[in-house]
């Protein structure tokens, strides 16, 4: 049985959490509490990761931590559509693999805001604040421009990737850290979108949102 | 233009921001907005706090015909603003005081127009604009509206633009492009009026 | 450096928690904020707690309570409000989390003392959409205890707690000692006569901004301290997002500015019994 170490408050295990739910994939989780018995610092869990991080994926032996190299990972082996990480498009994995790098700014700015404002993590706070105001403004911009030409995800050819998993976290949780996505508005969509995808699950801190059918 | 700025229409957001069971964030002159068009196309316009414990209804859901708040499951009719529901109490009608304030509403031009007080006359009247413009991005400016303004009046674009002044120190650009131009055309020109607004809200924020 | 010192005398004089003893590493300093007051804090080798003033450091009284630092930048109480239940030997007690949110300390109280959001906050753990009705309650303002009460509060719960295996029809009493804490007890589903308590004590950073400590004290024999903790945290990181879109942030004290109902009657009594008092921090006053 697939064992995913996460936290139920964690931001990076979001995005792992989203793509199993998505791909329907049997697995048990193993809570590792980092907040306050920062049990990611013990021994038998830096055995299994030494940057003492959640999320990681045992499957079957596969270990692997860091949420993105877990989502390539469960695209790549568990997708039969093979449309969340198309490894036969060279094109898309470029754009994702860059949409990925984008999601990691995301998350040291964003999400550093967020577990500052909420645990108080030490971190330069209006750095981190200028910088995911940034991020956003290039994002607004360029969903809205894929919007103009039919397209609803960060990366073209009509599906959703694994890149706007991994983006999507630290965006819908922007909030805690002081960051309002009023002036996104392009951002906003995507996230109703993201959220309108069969398998979607919420965590705390994320509203559902109310089916796009019917009338 | 002359007028109160309270009395005066002010473009908030643009069609294509209101799509299927969608809540738009919106602010015009300090007051938070709650933008939603219901399955049958009227658009409302509240004030965006829940009359029960002020939750934003921006955040709520929108299900074609009634907005629901994510508090306590307040349900709020389209049309009316009243509170058709509250789940604490089931059986019980909602006092018909609990509605929500309205802000009127003119779709023209691909915008949606809205005032603090009802204003006067339609829309940009006035102003000899095609049916169906180019609706340009809006472009979000943390800079007052009367610098932006005055800066756009150095511009010479060919574009017709609004601003539509947020709070007192931001604004958003909204321009259209009147004609339309053909649809070859289409993306380059959303594309350089982008750029050449963004270009100024550089400018603008630096100095502000 | 200049620094504001509270201009609410009734706040002022009121002893506030400001930290989890347990997150504190023996000989360590940390720092934060209490009424826009920056503070910093210590236990010394011999376990003592220290909290003294950052600018100029002048010592503060301390006190430690339900495993908390609590001190004030007034006139001190002679005690904090007393929670007999947290010295029976086998409760688990232990602090939650303490989690800052962008919003005022009343708000978060209030939003504590609510059953109406179960179903739609909480939903699955304390409330579903299949059973919305609050039935009517009993609130009582004690002038002699100088506390809230709200009692015979009953709702339809999935999960709980982390000791339940099916839905029940929990019991709650509510109870608001202070202007910023609030603590439920609600029927054990081990011991039909006993009650889990839980604690909320707000540390009010500024008017907007807080510090909510959550006490564990409950009955369970079966959960490890973890599991209990993970319970409480996703529960509040559920209301987080609710109440940092909740606006104006302060709490408005004036009965006219929202619409409550029925089922709010124990906010209605809290909102009134601080207008009593005459709080003015963290709340927008009804207009004189």
């Amino acid at each position: 049985m697939m064992i995913l170490y996460d936290y139920a408050l964690s931001a990076n295990g979001y995005p792992v959490r989203l793509l199993l739910g998505m791909l329907a994939i049997a697995h048990s989780t193993h809570f590792v509490e980092l907040y306050p018995g920062r049990e990611n610092h013990t021994a038998w869990f830096r055995n299994i990761n030494p940057l003492a991080e959640v999320p990681v994926l045992d499957d079957d032996g596969v270990i692997l931590c860091h949420p993105q190299a877990i989502l390539i990972y469960l695209a790549a082996r568990y997708d039969a559509q093979q449309s969340w990480y198309p490894a036969s498009s060279a094109p898309l994995l470029g754009a994702i693999a860059q949409w990925l790098g984008f999601a990691h700014k995301l998350s040291e700015t964003a999400g550093a805001a967020r577990l500052h404002d909420s645990l108080f993590v030490a971190t330069d706070i209006d750095a981190a604040r200028t910088g995911a105001h940034r991020l956003l403004r290039v994002l607004d911009e360029h969903l809205w421009f894929a919007e103009q030409s039919g397209q609803n995800w960060l990366c073209p050819g009509g599906h959703p990737t694994i890149a706007d998993l991994a983006a999507f976290p630290p965006i819908i949780l922007s909030e805690e850290g002081g960051i309002s996505r009023q002036e996104y508005p392009a951002v906003r969509r995507w996230c109703d979108r993201v959220k309108r995808l069969p398998g979607f699950t919420i965590m705390p801190g994320v509203f559902p949102a109310g089916p796009a059918w019917g009338g | 233009m002359s007028g109160a700025p309270d009395v005066m229409w002010y473009p908030v957001a643009a069609s294509h921001d209101l799509p299927f069971r969608h809540v738009f964030h919106a602010r015009l002159l300090d007051q938070e907005l709650a933008v939603w068009r219901a399955d049958d196309g009227f658009i409302n316009i509240w004030q965006n706090r829940c009359l029960h414990r002020g939750v934003r209804l921006s955040i709520g859901i929108n299900d074609g015909r009634e907005l629901k708040c994510q508090y306590h499951g307040w349900r709020y009719a389209n049309r009316t603003a009243g509170c058709t529901y509250i789940p604490a109490h089931p059986d019980r009608a909602p006092a018909r005081t609990i509605t929500n304030r309205v802000f009127p509403c003119v779709e023209r031009y691909g915008l949606i127009w809205s005032a603090l007080e009802t204003p006067e006359g339609e829309p940009a009247s006035g102003l000899s604009l095609d049916e169906n413009p180019l609706v340009l991005r809006g472009i979000a400016v943390r800079a007052p509206s009367g610098t932006v303004s005055r800066a756009l009046q150095d511009f010479h674009t060919g574009a017709t633009v609004f601003v539509q002044p947020t709070d007192r120190a931001g604004c958003v650009i909204r321009g259209l492009i009147s004609p339309a131009p053909e649809a070859a055309k289409r993306l380059e020109t959303l594309r350089h009026y982008n750029d050449m607004f963004s270009a100024l809200r550089d400018t603008a924020e630096q100095a502000a | 450096m200049t620094h504001q010192f509270c201009a609410d005398p009734v706040i002022a004089d009121l002893w506030h928690p400001i930290a989890a003893r347990a997150d504190i590493g023996a000989g360590q300093m940390q720092e934060t904020t209490l009424l826009d007051e920056p503070l910093a804090y210590t236990i010394d080798d011999a376990g003592n707690p220290a909290v003294w003033r950052s600018a100029g450091a002048q010592s503060l009284p301390v006190l430690e309570r339900y495993g908390y630092l609590w001190t004030c930048l007034g006139n001190a109480p002679p005690d904090i409000f007393p929670i007999p239940e947290y010295a029976e030997p086998d409760r688990r007690r232990f602090n939650a989390a303490s989690i800052g949110v962008h919003v005022s300390a009343p708000r978060a109280v209030e939003n504590f003392l609510d059953m109406s959001h179960f179903p739609y906050v909480h939903t699955g753990i304390l409330g579903d959409e299949t059973h919305t009705e609050v039935k009517e309650y009993d609130v009582e303002t004690s002038t002699e205890r100088d506390e809230i009460l709200a009692t015979r509060c009953r709702f339809f719960q999935p999960k709980p707690s982390t000791a339940a295996d099916h839905g029940v029809e929990v019991d709650y009493i509510y109870r608001v000692p202070h202007p910023y804490c609030a603590v439920l007890y609600k029927s054990s589903v081990i011991d039909e006569a006993r009650h889990d308590v839980i604690g909320i004590f707000v540390q009010p950073m500024t008017q907007e901004r807080i510090r909510a400590h959550m006490l564990i004290c409950v009955l369970d024999d079966r959960s490890t301290d973890a599991t209990i903790r993970q319970f409480q945290q996703v529960v509040f990181g559920q209301d987080k997002p609710i109440l940092e879109n909740q606006l104006p942030k302060r709490l408005p004290l004036d009965p006219k500015a929202e619409s409550p109902v029925r089922a709010d009657k124990v906010s209605i009594a809290y909102r009134r019994w601080l207008a009593h008092k005459g709080v003015t921090y963290g709340v927008i006053p009804v207009a004189a």
